[in-house]
């Protein structure tokens, strides 16, 4: 079954289209920097990781609610169930296997992005210091990890992709941030959650001003993100297909 | 005959399942309810090994719910379905499901992949060893050998009901459920499917198939279960509902000036005749014979110049059955 499962997604497009765009995405600014002379090591350092934290997250809430999405807007999820009746193991399957071919993909396309960076940096003379941005790199891989499982879960929630990437996006990226700013609630929401917990794996700065703790802020994603995959995996158990 | 608006549901072992074998199918009290709709309502029937069964009813009759159901996809109200010696939805039912291929609806298709990434897929998936060899098998088999590596996105109706029969059959599957396999075909694609269904039994595969090509059913079903508004209005072999159902019908065309003389003469001999312009309708004649007519009508100084013996169809029969108000 995982085998199966792997060969489906070598054969879409969509996870190919979604490497090729965030390769895109790391390999252009450091040839940009290069043409424009760019000389700050700090400048083509903090491109490569900044730009990998928010690209690799937007793509994992894509290839997240993808995973199952695209069986409800194919017809294909009845042919899914109608090999395996244990609903639960086939959206394990789809979870594992597709955890290890975005970790696998992942670190490739940040590897081809760092050399990128290396090389133009050292064709424009400047040299880098890479200090801590293995790091952070493996940060941005946790975090873009939490936004795939919240699409995946919210794809079982709504039967559809497209609603699972936006709700994703829109309450972890837009709402979270904004609401953060409420003094004690906005703390307990599963954005601040995730940013806090981001700024302290990557030793960063955060985006707002947390005041709980970081073993707070596990418990509190822990919670959003067990909530979201319990109701999901409940309706995918319950419900007719 | 029936009567529509009161339905007398014939539900049970069809006809040739052998004593003391157990049923490959076994449905019993099977009811599915959305809310107040009653979807499927006491549906139970038996199926046994290497049957061609045609379920057929009018659209709404619950058809595709009993199918999903059988499949585990819906989840009954009550009642139960033992398939292939599993209780579905019972622990053991899960990979059981790997010995029944399906296509419910429409053909489930990955519509970006080729049609051999689609079986290849499908045979991974279901455990077919030598999987490549398989799948230019059913290629072959379906007709689709020239299209293999096109994706099926590309495809028309008709070949993707191709393709999704392929995938439903690649597991060399015990049980096979088609949901309107010959929906969009063209009439050598609908010999094909009917022949296609002739032949799996032949591999000890049981076959249930829902069709409108009540005349295709005929001729590839060996048995019959039709539903109506969610419930079993008949059951059995297809000859024994056609029997049961069907009305024997002699039509004779004669000449008009030649009419009143003929149909004085066939009621004279104690026939119950119907005049249509020029020609005579005897109705219920499953006792009469044809040569007998011939003679009363020469003897009566009439020729006919057609005397039709005529039986009713499926599609007639099915009418008669599941339009209310409607009988033959």
């Amino acid at each position: 079954m995982n085998r199966a499962e792997l060969y489906k997604i070598r054969r879409h497009r969509t996870p190919w289209v979604l490497g090729g765009l965030l390769a895109t995405s790391l390999v252009t600014p450091p040839v940009v920097m290069y043409f424009l002379n760019t000389t700050e090591p700090s400048t083509y350092m903090e491109a490569l990781t900044n730009i990998y934290g928010l690209a690799l997250a937007m793509t994992a809430a894509v290839f997240g609610g993808w995973l199952v999405g695209h069986e409800y807007r194919q017809g294909t999820l009845r042919r899914m169930a109608s090999i395996d009746a244990r609903r639960g193991r086939l959206i394990a399957t789809k979870a594992f296997v597709g955890t290890a071919f975005f970790l696998g993909a992942a670190a490739l396309i940040g590897v081809v992005g760092a050399a990128a960076t290396e090389l133009a940096a050292n064709l424009g003379g400047v040299d880098l210091l890479w200090d801590g941005v293995a790091r952070s790199m493996a940060g941005s891989m946790a975090t873009a990890m939490v936004y795939g499982a919240f699409s995946l879960a919210l794809s079982l929630v709504f039967r559809n992709d497209s609603y699972a990437m936006l709700t994703t996006i829109g309450v972890l990226v837009v709402f979270s941030p904004l609401l953060s700013l409420i003094p004690t609630v906005g703390d307990y929401l599963p954005g601040t959650a995730i940013d806090q917990l981001d700024t302290w794996v990557r030793n960063v700065e955060a985006f707002g001003q947390a005041t709980i703790s970081n073993s707070t802020a596990l418990v509190v994603l822990t919670a959003w993100l067990g909530g979201v995959i319990a109701l999901g995996m409940q309706l995918f158990a319950r419900r007719d297909i | 005959m029936h009567t529509p608006t009161a339905p007398q549901p014939e539900q049970g072992t069809l006809p040739r399942q052998l004593p003391g074998l157990a049923p490959v199918l076994s449905v019993h009290g099977l009811t599915k309810s959305y809310g107040p709709h009653t979807a499927v309502g006491d549906v139970s029937f038996d199926i046994s090994k290497g049957q061609v069964v045609g379920l057929i009813g009018p659209n709404g009759a619950g058809k595709t719910t009993l199918m999903k159901a059988l499949l585990g996809l819906v989840k009954p109200s009550s009642g139960t379905i033992d398939l292939l010696g599993h209780r579905v939805g019972s622990s053991g039912w899960g990979t059981a499901l790997h010995r029944v291929g399906s296509m419910i609806e429409a053909p489930a298709l990955y519509g970006w992949m080729s049609a051999r990434d689609n079986l290849t897929l499908q045979a991974m998936s279901v455990g077919v060893a030598n999987s490549d060899r398989r799948v230019e098998e059913v290629l072959e088999l379906i007709g689709l050998d020239h299209r293999a590596d096109d994706d099926a996105r590309t495809f028309s109706l008709g070949m993707k009901q191709r393709l999704g029969i392929g995938v439903s059959v690649i597991g060399e599957p015990e049980f096979v459920i088609l949901d309107e396999p010959a929906n969009g075909l063209d009439p050598a694609g609908i010999i094909e499917i009917r022949n296609l269904l002739r032949r799996l039994p032949e591999f000890g595969t049981t076959v249930l198939v829902s069709s409108h090509q009540l005349a295709e059913v005929q001729q590839a079903c060996d048995d019959l279960v039709i539903m109506s508004a969610g419930r079993i209005v008949t059951t059995g072999s297809t000859a024994g509902v056609l029997a049961h159902h069907a009305e024997r019908t002699f039509e004779i065309d004669v000449l008009t000036s030649e009419a009143g003389a003929a149909l004085a003469a066939l009621t004279t001999a104690g026939h119950v005749v119907e005049l249509d312009g020029d020609r005579l309708i005897l109705r219920d004649a499953a006792e009469i014979d044809g040569r007998e007519l011939n003679r009363t009508l020469l003897d009566a100084g009439v020729i006919a110049s057609q005397l039709a013996e005529r039986s009713t169809s499926l599609e007639e029969v099915f009418l008669s059955i599941t339009t209310p108000g409607r009988e033959s």
